[in-house]
């Protein structure tokens, strides 16, 4: 289920530095890839042949993850919310999460715990399955990592989102949820 | 001016940026920043007046003469393996000494984990106790780096070379620091359980809380040493520098493991503030 349902309704999530810390580390590891990469190919002629090989992949390598960081600080970009009466959608680039509205059980407000086992949490920006001390593991499309996070739990996954306008984002998604029944007054 | 003294002005800069950090996640509070700066100089204190006098002491007894650790006998080196771990991880924990580096791992004093208004607000709304250790580490880390690198310039080591050839001290110092953070947390936790101890009840508290303290202190000293097994078989010439760095940061590794266990235990203690804005009618799945 990928939307589609009646009456869409985007929202765009909070501003935040994410970009920022996605852009510099990105720049820096891709720069200096490509330095790297530039040299291990060119200037070292006495280079041993497996050092070399080595100098040259490690560069390659700085090229393809500063690369993946400048990547997503384009995608950062495009993060949205789209909310309709069947399903609510969470995009980031090419990257997106459908939560049907059926399926979510309950809607809190909360702070998230830090903890080092993740996969893609900078301060502003969390995307993907991101691990928690405190809550497991969530399904982040977010602008903030930690604090004020708006976490949809449904009965198999918890998703965590930061709309920018989060009254009308709530009064919005709480209205829809409320007419598929079963809300607590 | 000797390399060493960049080297140790980087691990500087490195470790204001780690104590920015600590200071936002712990909820912007200063407070977090005193046990750094009382954790300064114990390194170099320690270092004077507690572990060379012990070594002074150790060789008149054994009647081993100075030498380069390289030339000194292995059950020699083996008798002082537990000094620095002894010493250091006891004297770590002296900030606690000051009421208000104490008020962030003790419950209900001013500003500390217990009291209303404190709390999340005190700690960042996570353990105290890691935020304290970290910062107590962050300082006898640095301290220590200055000591060091005092001690190399001292010697006239490494003379002339730019700081560029100085990566390796960099490196390991900045690892050391968070290692030495995260050896402290395993020791307050001891002080922590044994707080929790005086706190359950009056009947035999004292032994509980004693062998608390006292276990959580053997388990960071035991981690420490382990920690310098490496450095110490490098430089007796036993590993190679690759083997050195490899043995630190398996050692590192293993204290993430170890600091992440007691950050999540001390969440345990903590219910999420949560803010409930819808909950689906009938019973809840828990996850």
């Amino acid at each position: 289920m990928m939307g589609g349902g009646e009456g869409v309704k985007v929202y765009r999530p909070s501003r935040s530095w994410g970009r920022v810390w996605l852009s510099v580390p990105g720049a820096l590891l891709g720069l200096g890839g490509v330095g790297q990469t530039v040299w291990a190919v060119g200037v070292p002629g006495d280079m041993p042949g497996p050092a070399r090989v080595m100098a040259l992949l490690t560069g390659l390598l700085l090229v393809g993850v500063g690369g993946a960081f400048l990547l997503m600080a384009v995608w950062m970009s495009s993060m949205r919310y789209e909310l309709d009466d069947r399903c609510l959608l969470l995009r980031c680039g090419p990257v997106r999460y459908a939560v049907p509205l059926p399926e979510i059980r309950r809607v809190v407000k909360r702070d998230l715990a830090f903890s080092p086992w993740s996969s893609l949490r900078l301060p502003g920006f969390a995307l993907g399955e991101v691990i928690y001390a405190d809550a497991g593991r969530v399904v982040m499309c977010a602008t903030r990592a930690l604090k004020g996070i708006i976490l949809l739990e449904t009965e198999r996954r918890k998703y965590g989102i930061t709309p920018a306008d989060e009254e009308a984002f709530l009064a919005d998604l709480r209205g829809r949820l409320d007419r598929l029944g079963g809300g607590e007054p | 001016m000797h390399g060493i003294w960049w080297a140790a002005l980087v691990v500087s800069l490195f470790g204001a940026v780690g104590a920015a950090v600590l200071w936002w996640s712990a909820g912007r509070r200063w407070i977090v920043l005193l046990p750094v700066l009382v954790a300064l100089p114990l390194s170099p204190l320690v270092n004077l007046f507690v572990k060379r006098p012990l070594y002074l002491a150790l060789q008149s007894l054994t009647g081993v003469p100075s030498a380069p650790i390289s030339a000194l006998p292995w059950w020699f080196l083996l008798l002082v393996h537990p000094v620095p771990p002894l010493t250091e991880e006891a004297v770590k924990l002296l900030p606690l000494a000051v009421p208000g580096i104490r008020a962030l791992l003790v419950p209900g004093m001013r500003g500390g984990r217990g009291e209303a208004g404190g709390g999340r607000a005190a700690t960042g709304g996570r353990s105290g106790l890691v935020h304290l250790a970290l910062a107590i580490g962050l300082g006898f880390g640095l301290g220590e780096a200055w000591w060091i690198a005092w001690g190399v310039a001292r010697a006239g080591l490494h003379a002339g070379l730019p700081v560029y050839y100085f990566g390796g001290f960099i490196n390991e110092r900045l690892v050391v620091m968070f290692c030495h953070g995260a050896m402290t947390a395993v020791a307050l936790r001891g002080i922590a359980r044994a707080l929790s101890h005086a706190k359950a009840g009056p009947h035999g508290w004292r032994v509980g809380a004693l062998a608390a303290v006292l276990g959580g202190y053997a388990g960071a000293v035991l981690l420490h040493a382990l920690l310098n097994v490496g450095a110490v078989l490098y430089q007796i010439g036993k590993l190679g520098p690759m083997g050195a760095n490899l043995t630190l940061v398996a050692s590192a590794l293993l204290l993430v493991l170890v600091l992440e266990r007691i950050y999540r235990e001390g969440l345990r203690g903590e219910l999420p503030r949560e803010q409930v804005l819808w909950q689906r009618a009938g019973p809840r799945t828990e996850f």
